[in-house]
Formats: structure tokens, sequence, C-alpha cells
């Protein structure tokens, strides 16, 4: 083989492999494209201290540090604001039901709610089916506590009896007796905690919780649902 | 009131007072601070041994006047101990403040001891410290017993009352070296009343000031001598407690040397620095979070008002007369005292506060002779104690271990009381039970109450910081505080299961369990507790 044969061969094979990582980059850049930060308007934080970037494999890492950014199809938006709200606890301790969508989220006294001792949840019914892209929960944040047995489901079914899909579950030996999660506890902080939505269909939110390490009562500040209108 | 009425209703009244006090005593998590006398008293109880430490702890009136009481409920180790047994000792205490009203005699009258027992009794602060294992409740126990005996003693100085007063002083000064306040307080309220009832005699006579009669030269005179038998009662009663009866005669020595480094803590305070009126802040008005009830004092803290003014403006000129003045001078001496000093906690108001309400009796007495009609004392009257139940309830009952409660005070979180509850059900799965190798590993601040938790389990370990602890294998539980846990390695960690629980608020900690335990664990409870349909 002469020496034109050769780099004639080895300019086809670069080029060829230089086409395929074109063609195989080209969706990744177009979806990308589409994809936008999601935007958090956050409350001012509460308390300092406690947040320690512990190593372990099922307690979350708080570095102290900003939550990085998050990205979401174009068009999604705030999907939860005033929708109305219910729970396993229809007579609330403290505050209302309709503080879980109100849009604030300070850590203050007088703009929680507060559930009963024990398993309990809250429904979101956003009126219509999105593809929800992200849930930020803020349970209490003035305070350094973990909530316990957190489970995030949502559903087309208002009772969640089917198409129910679970997106978050830190339960981890089955106390709430929803099955056992895997997801990892986490210290309440002003960011909230971010659930990755995947874009899953749904009409209903139901988040659950079972008490925290100050007492045994469940609350929310706030529930932020973000997601696109279903075509 | 007839004597034998007032017999029945005083034996109701401590009746009451006991079966409130022992109600669901074991309901509080255990305070680090008592956590701590519990571990000093099960060194005595185990071993008999009990060594007066200067630096911290106080006196140990409260170690040994405990054995009784555990070795009737058949408890021999530190192990066997309960709740339960400890706070009985100072429920104990808390009955026998009430009942030393009965040893003013003459000075109060049977209704006055009668309201001042019930307020006592039923008084939410002092119920939530009757059922707190520390010295306070025997402080106040002893301080009010020697606020009594100086004075029967100043009217009677014979050797039976100096006796009295001795041993008071003695046990007082056992439970606490900081009693010489109380000590102070009480002379010096002793002398004031006396000199007030003086003055109040010159000016009805309208003479010059005179000196001391002969024959109060003589009653004088005849005084030292029992006042030098009550001394040296003091001092033997003190020197026996804190020698460890007579073991360690340096003990003795020590705890007047304590007292300077006491005084320095007093000054320092450090996070207990708190400002003059901390503790009326917590008696007069506190509300806790939206929800939550008010805790007040208030009906009590005027009626001792209105007892105090009227003790004053009855000043008779006779000195005999006076013990009203006299117990009213103490409050008021030992409350400034107490406000003044920047170290406190909550517990200390116990010993005015207790003054204040036996002033209350008195004050509410005379306040119900005021009211002619039968039935309005009777609606004020159970108005009152209506309140006082109240108070009673949220404070020692609903909000025991809870911030919005004005008395609680760096109270372990009933959240631990999970983590002990997870111990003990891993213990069942471990193949080597409570003798399992447990390793804890935090600074001793958010390391106690758990050497209280962990009792009965047999191989447990304490580090303070994480660079003590190699390799945290083999041990199945690691107990690690947060900062500690941030110190340990990802892929050392990795071999652990971890879960977040409250010590306190604010202070949380890790609970690691090793993967093996943690995986046999769940699969016993999933078995036993299928999911939800």
């Amino acid at each position: 083989m002469n020496r034109a044969v050769k780099l004639a061969l080895a300019v086809a094979a670069i080029g060829s492999l230089l086409a395929i990582f074109l063609v195989s980059a080209l969706p990744v850049r177009a979806q990308e494209q589409e994809k936008v930060e999601l935007k958090i308007q956050l409350p001012k934080p509460m308390f300092i201290g406690t947040p320690r970037n512990i190593k372990t494999p099922n307690l979350e890492a708080i570095t102290g540090k900003p939550r990085g950014p998050f990205f979401v199809p174009k068009g999604t938006e705030l999907v939860s604001l005033k929708k109305p709200v219910t729970s396993s606890d229809p007579q609330p301790v403290i505050g209302e039901l309709s503080y879980v969508t109100d849009g604030e989220k300070s850590g203050e006294d007088g703009y929680f709610v507060e559930l009963g001792p024990g398993p309990q949840w809250v429904q979101i019914d956003l009126k219509q089916p999105y593809l929800i892209q992200a849930i930020v929960i803020w349970h209490y944040h003035s305070q350094a506590r973990v909530y316990r047995d957190v489970i995030v489901q949502v559903s087309e079914d208002k009772d969640f009896v089917s198409g129910v899909v679970t997106l978050f579950n830190n339960d981890h030996d089955n106390s709430s007796g929803l099955g056992a999660g895997r997801d990892k506890e986490y210290i309440e902080t002003n960011e909230g905690r971010l659930i990755d939505g995947k874009g899953t269909k749904a009409r209903y939110v139901r988040l659950w919780s079972n008490g925290n390490t100050s007492n045994d009562m469940n609350h929310y500040v706030e529930v932020e649902v973000y997601g696109q209108p279903v075509k | 009131m007839k004597k034998k009425t007032f017999g029945y209703l005083f034996v109701l009244i401590l009746v009451v007072s006991l079966a409130v006090r022992l109600y669901r005593l074991d309901l509080r998590p255990m305070h680090h601070d008592e956590a701590n006398q519990a571990y000093k008293f099960g060194q005595l109880l185990e071993k008999g041994e009990y060594r007066y430490d200067p630096a911290d702890h106080h006196g140990p009136t409260l170690y040994y006047f405990s054995l009784p009481l555990a070795w009737l409920s058949g408890q021999h180790t530190y192990a066997e101990l309960t709740e339960t047994t400890l706070r009985g000792v100072t429920v104990f205490f808390g009955l026998l403040v009430i009942f030393l009203l009965l040893s003013t005699g003459k000075y109060l009258s049977n209704p006055e001891k009668s309201w001042a027992a019930i307020f006592l009794a039923l008084s939410a602060p002092v119920i939530y410290f009757s059922r707190f294992y520390i010295q306070e409740t025997l402080f106040v126990a002893f301080g009010l017993g020697f606020v009594f005996c100086l004075w029967r003693f100043a009217r009677r100085p014979n050797y039976r009352e100096a006796g009295w007063l001795g041993l008071a002083a003695g046990l007082l000064y056992a439970t606490k070296e900081t009693s010489l306040v109380i000590l102070g307080a009480s002379v010096l309220a002793l002398v004031f009343s006396w000199l007030l009832s003086w003055l109040k005699d010159r000016r009805h006579r309208g003479e010059k000031a005179r000196g001391l009669s002969k024959e109060s030269l003589a009653a004088v005179t005849g005084a030292l001598l029992p006042l030098l038998s009550a001394v040296l009662i003091f001092a033997v009663v003190s020197f026996v407690f804190y020698s460890s009866f007579f073991r360690y005669p340096q003990g003795f020595i020590d705890s007047f040397r304590a007292l300077s480094g006491y005084a320095q803590k007093a000054v320092e305070a450090g996070g207990h620095r708190h400002g003059f009126l901390y503790y009326f802040s917590l008696l007069l008005f506190h509300k806790g979070g939206p929800g939550t009830p008010v805790f007040s004092e208030i009906p009590f803290l005027l009626l001792a008002l209105y007892g105090l003014v009227l003790s004053f403006a009855r000043l008779s000129r006779k000195p005999a007369e006076n013990f009203k003045v006299y117990l009213a001078l103490f409050s008021l001496v030992t409350a400034l005292a107490y406000s003044v000093i920047p170290y406190k906690t909550p517990w200390n108001l116990l010993i005015f506060y207790a003054c204040f309400l036996v002033m209350a009796g008195i004050g509410f007495n005379h306040l119900l002779g005021l009211i002619k009609i039968r039935q309005a004392r009777i609606i004020l009257a159970g108005a009152l104690l209506l309140w006082m139940a109240w108070q009673a309830y949220v404070v020692n009952i609903y909000f025991h271990s809870y911030p919005d409660n004005p008395y609680v005070y760096a109270q372990t979180s009933p959240d631990l009381m999970r983590l002990v509850a997870r111990m003990e059900e891993l213990s069942q799965v471990s193949k080597e039970g409570r003798e399992m190798l447990v390793r804890v590993i935090a600074p001793p601040e958010e390391t106690w109450p758990l050497p209280w938790y962990l009792r009965k389990f047999t191989r447990v370990g304490y580090w303070t910081a994480s660079e003590q602890v190699e390799r945290l294998e083999p041990a199945e539980i690691v107990i690690l505080s947060a900062g500690e846990a941030s110190k340990r390695t990802e892929s050392e960690l990795e071999a652990y299961f971890s879960q977040y629980f409250s010590l306190r608020p604010d202070v949380l900690l890790v609970l690691a369990i090793r993967e093996d335990l943690w995986e046999n664990y769940r699969l016993r409870k999933s078995a036993s507790s299928p999911i939800k349909q």
C-alpha cells in the first residue's frame, strides 16, 4: 500500500469518527438548548449551624453552599400556586392547608401548617394533568430538623389507588407501610428539598411524612410543583 | 379552722401533691444533668464509692439520700436503676418542702399554712423541678428548713432548736456549696426584721435610740453556747457528707475551696448568662410558638406581692411577732441575689419562688377574709385552683420537653427515645444482643445523656473526637455527633446505614448501623409489617 492510499484511509477514518461524534452530539445539543435552569425564589435562612458534609450513603450531604442548578424543559412553570390542598388531617393543629401552596415560604411563625402526629399526607390538586419536572418541599426551616419517612407520590387518580408513581421515598424501614425507600434523609434548610419529577404525567401530588426529629408533628411551609401542560 | 380539720386537710394536700408528682414520672427524657447525677449515684450504688469533685456536681446529699429508695426498689446496679426510682427521691423532698410548713407553728395560722401548702403542692414550676433528678428540690427543702429553724432558734435559743438549726445548715451546705447565699440571706433577713421592729418601737415610744437592755444582753449571752453547738453540728454534718462518711476528709476542705471556682462560674456564666429579669420573665408571662398556651404565674406573683405588702404593713413592735416580715425579707433578698448573679438556670428560681408561694398563701388567706360573700370566695378559690391545675398539666405533661415551656432548658429531645428504642430493637437482632460493640464519638456536650440510656449495653466505648478512632469497624453500631460524622471517610461510612436523631433542639446525632445488622433488622421488620395495599 503506497503512502497516498494510507493517507486517504487515515483521513477517511478520522472523518468518519468526526462525523459519528457530530451526529451523536447533535440531539444532545438540541436537548440542552431546550432546557433552562429552574429559578426558585428562596426564603431567607433561619438558622446557622449543623450543616455538615456527612458522607454516608443514606444521609444527604450538606455542603453549606447553594444547591447547584437544576435544568427543566423550556416552558416549565410553577403549576401549584394557590391550587387546592387536602390532607389526611383535615383539621390542622396550626395554620391552614392553603398555606402549602400560598407562595409564602418564610420560616417564621405564622407561615406553616401543622398536621397531627404519625404518618400524614397533604395532596395538591393541580386541576389538570401536567408533565411534572420538579417538586420543591419546605417542611419547616427555622431549626435543624429532619422529617421522617418523606414520600412523594404523583398520580392521575385522586385516591392514589392506580397509576401511582413514587418520586421520592426515604422511609428506609417501611414504618409508613408504603414500602421501603432508598432515598436519603436530609436536614431542612431554606433551600427546601428539590425532587426530580422526571416529566411524569400527573394531576395529583401527595406528600407523606411521619413526624420529625424535634417532635411528632408534620409541617409544611410550602410545596412548589413545576411542570408543563400536557399537549 | 379546727385543729382536726386542718390535720385532715394537710394530709389530703400531701396525698394530692404526691399523686401529681408521681404521675408518669418517667415521661420526660432524662436531662443531661440528671443523667450525669445518675451516673455519679450509680458509682456510689455499685461500688460504695463517692469522692467529692470540687469542679462540678455540687454536694453529695442527693446521692446518699438516693440509696434507700434504690435498695427498697431492689436496684443494686447502675444498669438496674430507673427514672422513676431516681426522680422518686426528689419527689420525696418536694413533699418535705410542704411538710416543713408545719414547723412554722404559731407563726403562721392554719389557713395560711393550708393555702401555702396548696400553692406549693400544685405550682407548675415547683412540680416540674420536683420531678427532676438534680439537687434543687433537696436544696429548697433544706433551705426552707434552715430559714424556719433560724427563726425558731432566734425566738427560743435552746439546745433543741440549735440541734435542728445545725442539722438544717449542715444538710443545706452538703447539698450545694453555694448555699452560703441562703445562709447569708436568712441572717440578713433576721437582722433587718429585728431592726425594723426596733425602729417602729422607738418611733412609738418617741424616744431616742437605746442600747441593749440588761435582759437583752443576758439573752444574747445565753444564746452563745447553743449557737456554738449549732455551728458544731453544722460542721459535723457537712463533714460527714463531704468526706464520704470519713473516708476522704479532704472533701470537706475542698468544698470550701470550690467556692472560688463557683464564684468565678457565677460571674463568667458562659452560655448560662441571662439578664437581671430572667427569672421573673419566665414566671410572669411566656408564650411559645403558634398554638401553644400561655404560661404564667401572674396570679401567684400578685398574691405574693399582696402578702409581702401585708406583712410589712402589719409590722409589730415586738420582734417575736414579725415572722412574716422575716420571711418576706428573705424572699426579697434571695430573689435579688439570684437575679444579680449573671449565671442563671431556671431551677435556681425555686428557692425564692417557694417562699413567694408561702407569701401568696398569706396574701390569699387575707384576701378571702375581706370577701364577705361565701359564693364569691368559693368561685375565686376555684378559679385559682383550676388555673394551677391547667398550668401544672401543660408544664409537666403536655409540654414536658418542648422549648415552648419556659422551664425547659437544654432538655433532651423526645426523639432520642426513638434512637434508644431502635438500639433495643437492633440488640434483639444482633447475635451478641446487648453485648454488641457500640462506639460513641461525640464531644461531651453532645454525648450526655447517652451513658444513661446505654447503661444496659455492656460494650460501649466513648470517644470525644473522631481522630481518636482509627476504624469504625468492627462496631455494629456507631453514634456520632454531626460534626464528628463529617470527619469520617465516605468509603468507611458506606459499610453503615445511617439515620438522624435529635439530641436537643438544633443538635443532631447520626446513628450508624453496620449494613449486615441493618439488613437483618429490616428483613425482620418487613416480615412483621407488610406494605399497605
